[in-house]
């Protein structure tokens, strides 16, 4: 019997994905850092609304990415392609989650120099970088992860239907975003990243941006699963 | 090897009636009927693409719905449309094939490359029709699957290729590996050449199933393709 996830299969995909990829990611970020260089010759970085606007955007190349390759998917074909393959569609959403993971953390960790490199990381406390990198990295995989899950019991139990109504996203999402609200107003872990919050007012767009990418990304990611499905029970033909 | 009993579709626009057939191995049985018969709705139910389908579709006694994904693997696609990522190389994109397919023969590929005469660094997204029916063939041929299904393969060929491919399936079948060769075609010359067998479909429905002796003996000296032409003509359609 074929394992629910091959961790050969896995690896090509994630493989072949990174290759995909790469070349957005790259153009984003040259963009970004090309700013950012200007910014700090010209003095603009010192500026906190600066940093903000440039956390802002590093947050939203995620779900940027992440619609642009389902759409891409869509438009030249190679879900078909993946479809076709002799692999289930937890494989496919295993690869497909592995790289927008570790696209979220390094956006986080860049996110991170970025910050360091102007004022509004002046009071940073390096010790805690983790859990800076953790929320903002990590947190974004959550919602990924959840969207996953949920997709895969759907179409254990032949929900699919019901798992693209958008009001279950949104619950989902509000359900993590209290739950992070509370962790970082109560937790004394997370004092330090609260203290550059406060400090700067990267918080309100930071948590704006992380709201609008949660609920993109979540969106991204219920539909690739549930197109990737299509792996599992194979597409009918609808002409 | 493979049993379609009482296999049918029902679409808006499109029905298959109710279909038994017996393929076996070693078998090189052709597909033919106009546009709109049936054949690519067939030939998607062999290789495991459809899922509403009324009736029976099995392969060595299992109903090919409870063998995906794996049944894939064991069957060979050459689609009407080449799946791939257009920005692959040739020797990419069967690179990246080779990890689905635990019987994947890289010399077998290379040959078969070589022999198609095949640019390793040509990319996917610029090929011709007729390259890139050549790759196709080499992705459904190079793991050596059991089950071999050509959909259309020789459609808007230029003669030299379609030559060139139709020997190769000749030779193919010639083998006799215990293999079962399936191609749905509108090009009767090629059915004369390389089929055992030949089931004809027209409006969905199973207008014959001959062996090819059969089919010579009948057409006393004249041409099969004539032959099949006329019952063709007799329906009152244009093959």
């Amino acid at each position: 019997m074929m394992r629910s996830v091959d961790a050969d299969a896995v690896r090509a995909l994630v493989r072949v994905e990174i290759q995909r990829q790469w070349p957005q990611f790259l153009k984003m970020f040259a963009v970004m850092g090309a700013i950012l260089l200007v910014a700090i010759f010209t003095g603009g970085s010192r500026d906190n609304g600066f940093a903000a606007g440039l956390g802002a955007s590093l947050l939203l190349g995620l779900p940027a990415l992440a619609a642009m390759q389902i759409m891409r998917d869509r438009l030249d074909g190679s879900l078909e392609f993946f479809c076709s393959l002799p692999v289930t569609g937890e494989t496919m959403a295993a690869a497909r989650f592995t790289v927008l993971a570790a696209i979220a953390l390094l956006t986080a960790v860049l996110n991170l120099a970025a910050l360091v490199l102007t004022d509004a990381a002046a009071r940073l406390d390096y010790p805690n970088l983790a859990v800076y990198v953790g929320t903002f990295g990590l947190g974004w995989a959550v919602p990924l992860a959840l969207g996953a899950t949920t997709c895969a019991l759907g179409s254990r139990f032949r929900m699919e239907t019901v798992l693209m109504l958008p009001f279950g996203v949104l619950i989902c999402i509000a359900a993590f975003g209290a739950t992070i609200s509370r962790y970082l107003a109560a937790s004394s872990a997370a004092a330090p990243l609260r203290q550059i919050f406060v400090a700067t007012w990267f918080v309100p767009v930071a948590t704006l941006a992380a709201f609008i990418v949660c609920i993109t990304i979540t969106f991204a990611a219920f539909r690739f699963t549930a197109s990737s499905l299509a792996a599992f029970v194979p597409a009918p033909d609808r002409r | 090897m493979i049993t379609l009993e009482n296999f049918g579709v029902s679409y808006k626009s499109f029905s298959l009636q109710p279909l038994t057939l017996e393929l076996g191995a070693d078998e090189c049985v052709a597909l033919v009927g106009p546009n709109g018969a049936g054949k690519s709705t067939t030939m998607k139910g062999l290789s495991g693409r459809l899922k509403d389908y009324t009736g029976e579709i099995r392969f060595r006694s299992y109903e090919v719905r409870t063998l995906l994904p794996q049944y894939r693997a064991w069957v060979g696609l050459l689609p009407e449309k080449l799946l791939g990522l257009g920005w692959m190389t040739v020797s990419e994109h069967l690179r990246f094939l080779r990890s689905f397919y635990p019987s994947w023969d890289d010399a077998y590929a290379h040959t078969l490359r070589e022999r198609l005469e095949l640019q390793p660094d040509a990319r996917v997204g610029t090929l011709s029709k007729g390259m890139a029916v050549k790759l196709s063939f080499i992705a459904a041929e190079a793991y050596r699957p059991p089950v071999l299904l050509l959909d259309e393969p020789t459609s808007g060929l230029d003669p030299v290729v379609r030559r060139e491919l139709i020997g190769l399936i000749r030779e193919l079948a010639d083998r006799k590996e215990s293999r079962l060769i399936v191609f749905s075609t509108h090009i009767l010359e090629d059915v004369e050449f390389v089929a055992d067998r030949v089931i004809m479909l027209r409006a969905g429905a199973l207008v014959s199933d001959e062996s090819m002796a059969n089919l010579q003996r009948n057409a006393r000296g004249g041409s099969v393709s004539g032959l099949l032409f006329d019952q063709l003509s007799a329906g009152g359609m244009r093959a």
